[in-house]
Formats: C-alpha cells, sequence, structure tokens
C-alpha cells in the first residue's frame, strides 16, 4: 500500500511537474498578426522538454482562419518564446472564407472577433502527443489604422525653418502608446530613405504622446532652399506598431516671381550714343570713375509728361574705379508704364551723360 | 541646304535625339560627300602649299649659301612648324582601299590619313575586320553609311591635335575624395533615448577606365544611455555616376572634334549644291548638246517643276522638238529631285536659325555625348555598356521605381537599370532593410523585419516619359538580428506588375499601374521541403484576385497659358495585397483624390486646391470602414516687391463608419494667414515673417478623446546690418481649452550673428522658452563655423538653458545640446 501510494506521489509530481506551462499572449498587441502571434511567450515552470506547437486561430462562427503546427523544439525553462527555427519551419494552413484569404494573403487580421487556442503538446514519435498546456483566448481584434502624414504635405515647400509636424494618430489608440518621429535633411542624389538611414538627423524625438511635434526649440532650424525627410513610427514599450510613409518637403520661400538674372552692366557712353534703351523696372551701366568715392548726382525727368514730379531718387554709391550701377526703377515714386524719360548722370570729371529710355513695369 | 528647305517648320516636339537631328541638317548624300571631300582635298592641296612654302623659307634661312635674310625672329619660324609641318598625327596607314565612289574621290595623302583615322576611331579590331570585310560590303547600303559617318568624323577631327591614340578615353585609375567628416551630437532630452549620437562620413570617387564611380561610407552610432549599448551601424555604397560620365565622353568628344564642324555648320551649302548641280548638268549633257546653255544651276535650285518648264520651253526657244524638250525636262527633274528638290529661300532661312539654335543646345547637352561617342572615339565594350546605364548601385542603397512596384525601398543589395534604343531594363536584388539605426530599444515588429528580394523591370520608354513596363518581384521573409523578438515565417511572397504612362499632348500624361500580389507561407510540413515552397508564391499567381490586386491611375496635365495645373488620382488595393517592395504601400484602401493651382496677373497670385479621399476597410466583409477626408487651399497674393501675403485652409478628419454607427475619430483643422515683408527701417533693411493661425484638434486616446483649440503665432525678424545679422524669433501656440499638456508653448530668441575673426563666423542669442505648467526656461545658444585651410569646414553650436521652472512631466524639452562637425571637403 505504501508503495502504491509512493508510485501514485511520484507520477502525479511528475505530472504536475510537466504540466507547469502557461501561454502568456496579449491579443491586443500580438493578435494583429501572424508573426506576433508566434511570438506568445511560454512560462515553463518545469523542466525543459521537447515539444510540438499547435495555434489555431478561428473566427467568431467558428470558421478556420490559420491553423500552424511547429516542429518538434525544445522549450527550455522561463519565459520563452518559440525558437525561430521552429517558428519558420512550421507548417500553416489556412480557411477558406474572406477574413482567412486576407490573413493567408496579408498575414493581417481584419476586425472581427477571433478565438486564438495554443496547445502545446509532447513530443511522440514525431507528432504530437499528450497536451502540456492548452490556452485558448478570445478577442474582439480592430485593425489599425494607416499612420498617415499630414502637415507638411509630401512635396511641399514651407516658408517656415521650425514647422509643426502634424501626423494622424494610430486609431485603436493602445494604452502606453507614443510615436517617435525622426526628420533629417536629404543630400543631393539621394534617395529619401537612404537620406534616413545614413544622414544625422536633425529631430529624433521619441515618447511623443500627442500627434502632433511642435518643432523642438533645442534642435538646429532648417535651412532654406534644402529638401528634408521625415517618418513616424507608433511605438508601446519595445514593440513597433505602425510605420507611416516617408514625406519630403523642401523649405522654399523666394518670391514666386523669378529672380531675374542680371543683364550685362554696358558702358554708360556705349548706352548714350544708342537711341533706344528699355528699362524693365531697372537701368544698369557700367561707368568709369577716377575720382573719389561719391554718391552718383543723377536726375530723371520724364518725356513723355514732362510736368511729372518724379520723387524718391534711390541713392547710388559712386566708387574709384570700375562701377557696375543699378539703378532701381520700382522704387521711384511717379514712374508711368510705358512712358519715355530721360536719364541725366553728372560724372566727377564734370560730364554729363544722358540717357533716353522707355519704361516697363518689371515682368515675369 | 536643300533638305532644310523641304523640311517642315521644326516642332518642338520632335525627339531630341542625333537622329533626328542629323536628318534634318543631313542634305542629299552625295552633296555632302561632295562637299567633305572637295574640302578635304583643298585642305590638303593648300597644306601641300604652304609645306612646299615652308621648306623653302627654311632652306632660305637656315642655310644653302645665300644669306638673304640675316636675322628670321625664332618665332617667326616656330609658328610655322606646328601648323603645317609637324601635325605629327595621323601616319598614313595601309593600302586597303574602300569600295565607295567617294573614296575614290579623294586625293592619296588624305586617303592614307582618312584610313588611319578610321583605325583609331574604330579601333584595331573593327579595323582588321573591314579589311576582311571590304569585299564582301562592296557598294551596299552600310558600307556607304559606314563611309560618310566616318568622313564627317573626319572632318571634324581637330587637325591640331596630336597622336589618334589620344581618342581613346583615359583608361588609368582615377582616385579623388570628395568628402570626409564626422559629426557628434549631444543632447539630454529625455524623450531622445540616447544621449550621443555620431556620424563619420566619407565620400570618395574613383574612376577606372573613364566610368566614374561614387563611394559613400557611413557609420552612425549612438549610445544607449539605457543599457549602455553602443549601437553601430556601418553603411556603405558604390554608385555609377552617370552624369560625371557623361560630361567625360562629351569633354573627350570635344576636345578631339569641332563639333561645328561634325554638324556640317560650316560648309557653305549653297555655294556647293550649285558647283554640284553645274557639275551633274555638265555630265547630263548629250553629245554637243549642253543642257548648261539652256538651264543655269540657280535655276534648277530654286524653280519648281512648272516653273522649270516653262523656263526651258522660253529657253529652247524653238532649237529642239517638242519631245526633245520633254525629254530634257525629265532629265532635269530627275537631278532636281536628286538634290532634294527645289528651294524655298524664305523656310530655308527660318529652318536655318532654328536648326542653329538645337544644334547649339544639343552640342551643351551631355547626353549627346552618349549619342555621338560610339562613332567617334574608340570604347571598350564596357564603357559602351555604361553609356546606356542609367544607374547602378551595390551597398546599402535605396530603390525607387513606381509605387506598384518598388518604392522607398532600402536594402543591401545591387540595383540597376538600363535604356538602350528606349527599352529599359531594371533588375535588383538583395536584402531590404527597414530597421532604422535610431530604432533603439525596439525589438519586436509585427510583420517580417526583413525580406530578401528579386526584382525586374522591363518593357519599352523610359520611366518618366512614356512608357509600357512589366515588372516583377519576387521575396522571401527573413530575419533580422536587430529585431530579435519577431518570429519571422517562412513566407514567399510574388508580385507582377503593368505600368503605363500614356502621353496626350498638350493634354497632359495619364499612369496607370496594376499590381497584384501572391504570398505563400509555411513548409509543406514539420519537415517541409523549403526549396519546392519558395517558388511556391508564383504558382497560384493569380488566385484572390480582388483581394490582392492593386490599381492607379493618374492623370497630370498643365496649361501654361493659363497658368494651371491639375492633377486627379484613384487607387484602390484589396486587403491583401502584400508588396515586400513597396513597404508603405497602403492595403484595402480606396483613395481618390484632386489637385488644381492656378496662377494669375503673372504669377503674382496663385490659389491651390488639394482634396484626398481614403477609405480603409477594416473587415473583409462590407462595412466597417475608416473614411479620411483631406481639403487644403492656399491661397498668395504678391502685394509688392515688398509684400506677399498668403492664406490657408486646411482640413483634415478621420471618420470610422461601422456597425456602432459613425463616429468621428480625428479632426484637424486649421486657418491660418501668413506674410512676407521686407522693407527699410531706419536706414536698414529688414526681412519679417510672420503667421497667425487658429487649428483645431480633437483624437481619441485610449482613455478619452482630446479636444484641443490652438491659437498659434509666429513672428521671426532679421535686419541685415553689412556682414553681421541681428534676428529675433517669437513663437506661441496655446491651447484655449487646456486639453493637451504639450501644446502651450512659448519660445523666443534674439540673437546676432557676426564674424569674430576673418574665418570664423558666430552666432550667440539669448533663448526662452515656457511650456505652461511644465517648464520654463532661459538660455544662450552659441554657434560658431570656421572655415579653415581652404577646406575644411568646422560647426560647433551650444545650446544650454537653465531651468527657471521644472516638473516630471517635461519630456520634451531638455536643458543642454550640443553638436560639433568638422569636414574636409574638395571643392568641386
Amino acid at each position: 500500500m505504501k508503495r502504491y501510494l509512493t508510485v501514485l506521489l511520484l507520477m502525479c509530481t511528475a505530472m504536475f511537474v510537466r504540466g507547469q506551462v502557461t501561454v502568456t499572449f496579449v491579443p491586443e498587441v500580438q493578435g494583429r498578426t501572424l508573426e506576433t502571434v508566434m511570438g506568445a511567450r511560454f512560462m515553463n515552470g518545469g523542466q525543459k522538454q521537447q515539444c510540438i506547437l499547435q495555434i489555431r486561430i478561428t473566427s467568431a462562427d467558428g470558421g478556420l482562419i490559420a491553423e500552424t503546427v511547429t516542429p518538434a523544439f525544445e522549450l527550455p525553462s522561463g519565459m520563452q518564446m518559440i525558437p525561430q527555427g521552429a517558428a519558420y519551419r512550421s507548417a500553416w494552413k489556412f480557411g477558406n472564407s474572406r477574413q482567412a484569404v486576407v490573413v493567408k494573403q496579408s498575414h493581417q487580421f481584419p476586425e472581427g472577433e477571433y478565438e486564438y487556442c495554443f496547445t502545446l503538446s509532447e513530443v511522440a514519435g514525431g507528432h504530437a502527443g499528450g497536451v502540456i498546456a492548452e490556452q485558448c483566448f478570445n478577442h474582439m481584434l480592430q485593425p489599425f489604422s494607416p499612420l498617415e502624414l499630414t502637415e507638411p504635405y509630401d512635396g511641399d515647400r514651407i516658408c517656415e525653418k521650425r514647422p509643426t509636424l502634424i501626423w494622424q494618430p494610430l486609431i485603436p489608440a493602445l494604452p502606453g502608446m507614443t510615436y517617435r518621429l525622426l526628420l533629417v535633411e536629404v543630400k543631393e542624389g539621394q534617395a529619401r530613405t537612404e537620406a534616413l538611414h545614413y544622414n544625422m538627423p536633425i529631430i529624433r524625438q521619441n515618447g511623443i504622446p500627442s500627434p502632433m511635434l511642435l518643432y523642438p526649440p533645442l534642435s538646429a532650424e532648417l535651412v532654406m532652399g534644402k529638401r528634408y525627410a521625415w517618418q513616424v513610427s507608433a511605438v508601446k514599450g519595445e514593440t513597433l506598431l505602425a510605420r507611416s510613409e516617408v514625406w519630403d518637403f523642401t523649405v522654399k520661400c523666394e518670391d514666386s516671381v523669378a529672380k531675374r538674372p542680371v543683364d550685362s552692366y554696358r558702358n554708360i557712353d556705349d548706352l548714350a550714343k544708342g537711341n533706344f534703351y528699355i528699362a524693365e523696372g531697372r537701368i544698369l551701366f557700367a561707368v568709369e570713375n577716377y575720382h573719389s568715392a561719391q554718391i552718383l548726382d543723377y536726375s530723371i525727368a520724364s518725356i513723355s509728361k514732362p510736368n511729372e514730379k518724379l520723387r524718391k531718387f534711390p541713392r547710388v554709391q559712386l566708387n574709384t574705379g570700375r562701377n557696375l550701377i543699378l539703378i532701381d526703377l520700382e522704387s521711384v515714386k511717379g514712374m508711368t508704364d510705358g512712358d519715355y524719360y530721360i536719364l541725366s548722370v553728372r560724372l566727377p570729371n564734370g560730364e554729363t551723360k544722358q540717357l533716353r529710355f522707355l519704361y516697363k513695369a518689371e515682368t515675369e | 541646304m536643300v533638305s532644310i528647305a523641304r523640311a517642315q517648320s521644326i516642332p518642338d516636339r520632335v525627339p531630341y535625339t542625333m537622329d533626328s537631328m542629323v536628318n534634318i541638317l543631313r542634305p542629299p548624300l552625295p552633296l555632302v560627300r561632295h562637299a567633305l571631300v572637295d574640302s578635304l582635298n583643298h585642305q590638303a592641296t593648300r597644306k601641300h602649299a604652304l609645306k612646299e612654302k615652308a621648306d623653302a623659307f627654311q632652306r632660305q634661312v637656315t642655310g644653302g649659301g645665300n644669306q638673304l635674310i640675316p636675322q628670321v625672329p625664332a618665332l617667326l619660324k616656330d609658328s610655322l612648324h606646328p601648323q603645317i609641318l609637324n601635325r605629327g598625327s595621323i601616319p598614313g596607314k595601309g593600302n586597303i582601299q574602300l569600295p565607295s565612289r567617294g573614296f575614290s574621290d579623294l586625293k592619296d595623302p588624305v586617303r592614307k590619313e582618312f584610313l588611319s583615322y578610321i583605325h583609331a576611331s574604330s579601333g584595331p579590331a573593327k579595323y582588321a575586320k573591314l579589311q576582311e570585310g571590304f569585299g564582301a560590303l562592296k557598294d551596299s547600303a552600310r558600307m556607304e553609311r559606314f563611309f560618310d559617318e566616318k568622313l564627317r568624323g573626319f572632318y571634324a577631327l581637330f587637325k591640331d591635335h596630336p597622336a589618334t591614340d589620344k581618342l581613346k578615353l583615359p583608361g588609368k585609375p582615377e582616385n579623388k575624395l570628395q568628402k570626409a567628416g564626422a559629426q557628434t551630437s549631444y543632447g539630454d532630452t529625455t524623450g531622445n533615448a540616447s544621449g550621443w549620437w555620431s556620424n563619420v562620413e566619407v565620400q570618395d570617387r574613383f574612376a577606372l577606365g573613364s566610368i566614374p564611380v561614387n563611394l559613400q561610407y557611413a557609420n552612425v552610432s549612438g549610445y544607449n544611455r539605457f543599457d549602455h549599448d553602443l549601437s553601430g551601424e556601418n553603411l556603405g555604397n558604390f554608385k555609377f555616376d552617370r552624369e560625371a560620365y557623361l560630361q567625360k565622353v562629351s569633354a573627350h568628344v570635344r576636345k578631339n572634334y569641332d563639333l561645328k564642324k561634325y554638324f556640317l555648320d560650316d560648309i557653305d551649302f549653297k555655294s556647293q549644291l550649285k558647283q554640284f548641280t553645274d557639275a551633274r548638268l555638265k555630265s547630263l549633257s548629250e553629245k554637243g548638246d549642253s543642257l548648261q546653255k539652256l538651264i543655269r544651276p540657280e535655276e534648277l535650285m530654286y524653280l519648281d517643276s512648272v516653273q522649270l518648264r516653262n523656263q526651258l520651253f522660253a529657253n529652247a526657244a524653238g532649237s529642239y522638238s517638242d519631245t526633245a524638250l520633254e525629254s530634257k525636262l525629265s532629265k532635269l527633274l530627275a537631278l532636281q529631285k536628286e538634290i532634294g528638290g527645289s528651294l524655298d529661300p524664305n523656310s530655308m532661312l527660318k529652318n536655318q536659325y532654328q536648326l542653329k539654335s538645337r544644334m547649339e543646345r544639343y552640342m551643351q547637352d551631355p547626353l549627346s555625348a552618349a549619342e555621338m561617342a560610339p562613332d567617334l572615339i574608340p570604347m571598350s565594350g564596357l564603357q559602351r555598356l555604361f553609356l546606356k546605364m542609367k544607374e547602378l548601385a551595390a551597398g546599402n542603397i535605396a530603390a525607387n521605381a513606381s509605387k506598384g512596384t518598388v518604392s522607398d525601398l532600402f536594402m543591401t543589395g545591387a540595383a540597376g537599370s538600363m535604356l538602350n534604343k528606349n527599352k529599359m531594363l531594371m533588375l535588383g536584388a538583395g536584402k531590404t532593410r527597414q530597421a532604422l539605426p535610431y530604432d533603439i530599444g525596439l525589438d519586436g515588429m509585427q510583420q517580417a523585419p526583413s525580406q530578401s528580394l528579386q526584382f525586374l523591370r522591363m518593357g519599352k520608354g523610359d520611366m518618366d516619359k512614356p512608357h509600357h513596363h512589366v515588372s516583377m518581384i519576387n521575396a522571401n521573409a527573413r530575419n533580422d538580428k536587430r529585431m530579435p523578438n519577431v518570429r519571422t515565417l517562412m513566407q514567399n511572397t510574388f508580385v507582377g506588375a503593368l505600368s503605363n504612362r500614356l502621353s496626350l499632348g498638350d493634354w497632359g500624361d495619364v499612369d496607370f499601374e496594376i499590381s497584384k500580389s501572391n504570398t505563400s507561407t509555411g513548409a509543406g510540413g514539420p519537415a517541409g521541403d523549403h526549396a519546392a515552397q519558395s517558388k511556391a508564391a508564383i504558382a497560384n499567381f493569380f488566385d484572390d484576385f480582388i483581394t490582392t490586386v492593386s490599381t492607379g491611375l493618374k492623370y497630370n496635365s498643365a496649361l501654361p497659358e493659363y497658368g494651371l495645373t491639375q492633377a486627379v488620382y484613384f487607387n484602390y488595393s484589396g486587403m491583401g495585397y502584400n508588396n515586400p517592395g513597396s513597404p508603405y504601400s497602403r492595403r484595402g484602401s480606396m483613395a481618390y483624390g484632386l489637385q488644381v493651382k492656378r496662377s494669375w496677373l503673372r504669377n503674382k497670385a496663385s490659389v491651390q486646391l488639394r482634396t484626398d479621399f481614403r477609405n480603409t476597410s477594416r473587415t473583409a466583409l462590407a462595412g466597417s470602414q475608416w473614411k479620411n477626408r483631406t481639403l487644403a487651399l492656399d491661397g498668395r497674393l504678391r502685394i509688392s516687391r515688398q509684400l506677399t501675403l498668403s492664406g490657408r485652409l486646411h482640413q483634415s478628419n478621420m471618420m470610422s463608419d461601422g456597425s456602432h454607427g459613425r463616429q468621428e475619430q480625428y479632426l484637424n483643422r486649421k486657418v491660418a494667414f501668413s506674410s512676407q515683408w521686407n522693407g527699410k527701417a531706419g536706414g536698414l533693411r529688414f526681412f519679417n515673417q510672420s503667421s497667425l493661425g487658429l487649428q483645431q484638434m480633437h483624437y481619441m486616446t485610449d482613455v478619452a478623446p482630446v479636444k484641443s483649440l490652438f491659437v498659434n503665432a509666429f513672428v521671426s525678424h532679421t535686419i541685415p546690418v553689412g556682414e553681421k545679422m541681428i534676428t529675433a524669433n517669437v513663437f506661441y501656440n496655446r491651447d484655449i481649452k487646456n486639453a493637451a499638456v504639450y501644446s502651450n508653448l512659448l519660445t523666443a530668441d534674439a540673437g546676432y550673428q557676426y564674424r569674430l575673426v576673418k574665418f570664423l563666423q558666430c552666432g550667440s542669442s539669448l533663448t526662452f522658452l515656457d511650456n505652461r505648467g511644465v517648464v520654463r526656461q532661459a538660455g544662450i545658444r552659441q554657434q560658431v563655423s570656421a572655415q579653415l585651410l581652404g577646406r575644411c569646414q568646422v560647426n560647433l553650436s551650444m545650446d544650454a538653458r537653465k531651468d527657471l521652472m521644472n516638473t516630471p512631466q517635461n519630456y520634451l524639452y531638455g536643458n543642454f545640446r550640443s553638436e560639433l562637425s568638422i569636414f574636409y571637403m574638395l571643392n568641386q
């Protein structure tokens, strides 16, 4: 009797020791893709042992979504995941419903109610034998919305050197979820994903609680004319939940009117000899000054309307040597588009040069 | 320029290729040949005559007894030598006879030099083949064409240039360091998760056989403050530099050839034509019966058939019978056809001008070198191949083709594309890399972190022009040691796509793409046959069509005369669409949108409207969706050169549609006005940029919805004072509803930028920051940048702030940040 009881006790202990495996699985985070389902953890209270894992995922109405059987693997003691090799070599079977098709093709679960059942079995002759642990989890899964960037828009040209960056939040919002934002400069000849990897980031901010980041005051401001790429990631703990697209923008705030290239400066003598000069918003000429630097003495009078008063002539500095003079006619008050004017320039050597011109307001 | 007159006024959209240029420029072959041969012979004669003169002069000068000219300035003597005597260039070569009429017209020294030129420009291998092949190619069209092309090249060759073996592209290896530098930054902001980051960068250009390759290397490393792990990543790539290669080839061609001559710009075709016509008229005459007496060459050139007939009959004036005249007329008409028809002087002048300007542009364009070079300089097989190569890169590289195929992909591998005779081929293979160096602390992802993929894209037409392409991508999931907690499954994906762009001419372009994916998962059994499984995705490619297809249609056009540009798009992708080549592609969504931009008053005013609609399915069955709507309206008005005003209205929202009805999940609504003002105050210029906005933001968190209403204002004022600059910036953002913690921010800084010594540019500013209820700081920022030894650039910046008030909620605003960067730059 004593022996019988001892054997019974020993058997019970053995069973008890063997059966001490619990499955740790958080469907809200881990039930979203097949890869994360395979990331379930097993708390093995007993010794390490060989086992086979079967996972069966079914939809609310009982239809099969996906089912897998891993090859035999060794489960060490403690909190462990399935070894990568076993996960890679597992066999999969999928159902035929539309939900199952989506899971088969994209590995992602659409919205729905699912039951995830984990069955850990002993190995008996290469197949699943006695059950070590069996646990099922039910969950109403809401897939993540796409993590979309909002502002500055892709390819946009902006004026601000410290823009506020805004994106759409990830929904459903999980507790403890934060965002990370990376902003880098895209150099010449680089693709934007290359820039994200190779270049030193300008903004690299973790732990952002809201879907908006006011430009960090400690970061260097953006430079006019350069192109920047940015990307946002949603993170919970150590797991990356979603990544947005990569968008880029350029900081360019020049006048919408293209800057005209400066035409050549012709010598004032040549201009004065010629009888037709069209001044498009300005007069350009070159003049030699062999005297000391001084303010250029000039005046403009209207030929078309002799009584017209012109005011606010810009001050022009005349230096010693060769001068490239630009008289900005736009700032002169009273000029009329299409009228003829005469420019009289009194040079330091006493000569007066006169130039007749037609004034045209600056065009694009 | 006979055929020029014949051509219609050249439309600007004629493709800008060598063929089109030359076909327009080239008058009828016999005329060209005649002109070139004539010119070459003439040059040879003149050269011979000059040589005789120089020899005689030399004899007089150096000796021969008669000291008639006692002192000849050495300068004068030497000036004769290089021009005439020591061309040193083309040694006469070979005694082969090209079976072409033109060849026999070439006079002897020219003939030998011409052969030598063929040897130098085509390479000895081809020359030897030609030697053998001449017999077979007697008078065939190919022979004639070859002869004409070589003749033009020979004509255009810079004769003063030494040895024609210099025609080859320089082959020896060259190496030039472009840039080397290091950057390091340290900041103590909690949210950064890492104190130090550094980045070492090297850029180098290497050329072998004149093929330039750029090497880029970067080491990105950071110090993880949490577990003291120094994560370092070494990234490098080799890229073929196409632009540099074409510039090199183009410069080399220009160095050896006078391109104006190559395009026959210097030949006066009119007089050549006259001579040619004259000669042909002579040859057409029968015994004692000269056509020349009846018709002058100019008449033949300029009169049309009716006028010619009248003129002929008038000139004949009864000396000949009608039938005789008719037969003469038919001969004349045949001759006229040979010279390309009658000339129209007006259109000739116009076309001549147009062509000249096109020719100038064509010759400046390095792409034209790619077309001309193979004919003019001897190139090895590899050099010819690289002329057609658009891109070739290996290492840690990005790959981009189109959204339905490969887009925004970063991988370790190789990829390249080639364009030959308007057919494109793009190939790539490698292992994708999604994990960034900055994903520190993350070890899990939702999907396989890496894929081993191969892709192919080919078809007609270049990527950014009208094209029809077919693409294929094959990928197998792989794990990434940087994400050790992702359990990668055995997964094979195959994607096939068709991409088209159609040009509607002035009406714009239409892009259409359809892409379908298929994924197979898992091994065949516990010990499944891996090899058999990995190709399985392509086997069932057409399964589950609607669920796994993605398609896009985009139309864009521009009407410059109205200042109008517009674009419309539509995209659909099934929930099962899975494209490893485009990791950010959308699944399960239908999206469409419109963008219109209109400008007025010579771009002084413009308005832009953009709308985007996107419906993303949540379930595989109909019903639940997220509906995104975005509307952005921007306006800009340039009031004067001093002032520009702009306004923006933006709304972006997302609704959730489902069994629980419709619920708003996210709303961002903004109205903002901004101005740019530059003017003068107190004699100093200033630049002012300001904006004022109101923004409403609602979104769901895990706890409760957040509803904020922000007022934001921003002013930036800059006053340049000579070389120095005074700046002041104020930024204010306030949530009137006090809903969000981090959004009540006021920052202000006032700074002064100045030059301390000649090479040291500095900027100092005072900073102030106040985030209501969280933190208040005041600090200083100092920046120094120096240009040392001409090539070395050093930048140092330090930003230190003292807390006037701080709370534990302060995640985002640290106290200290410094950055140092040192770069050696080669002035390019």
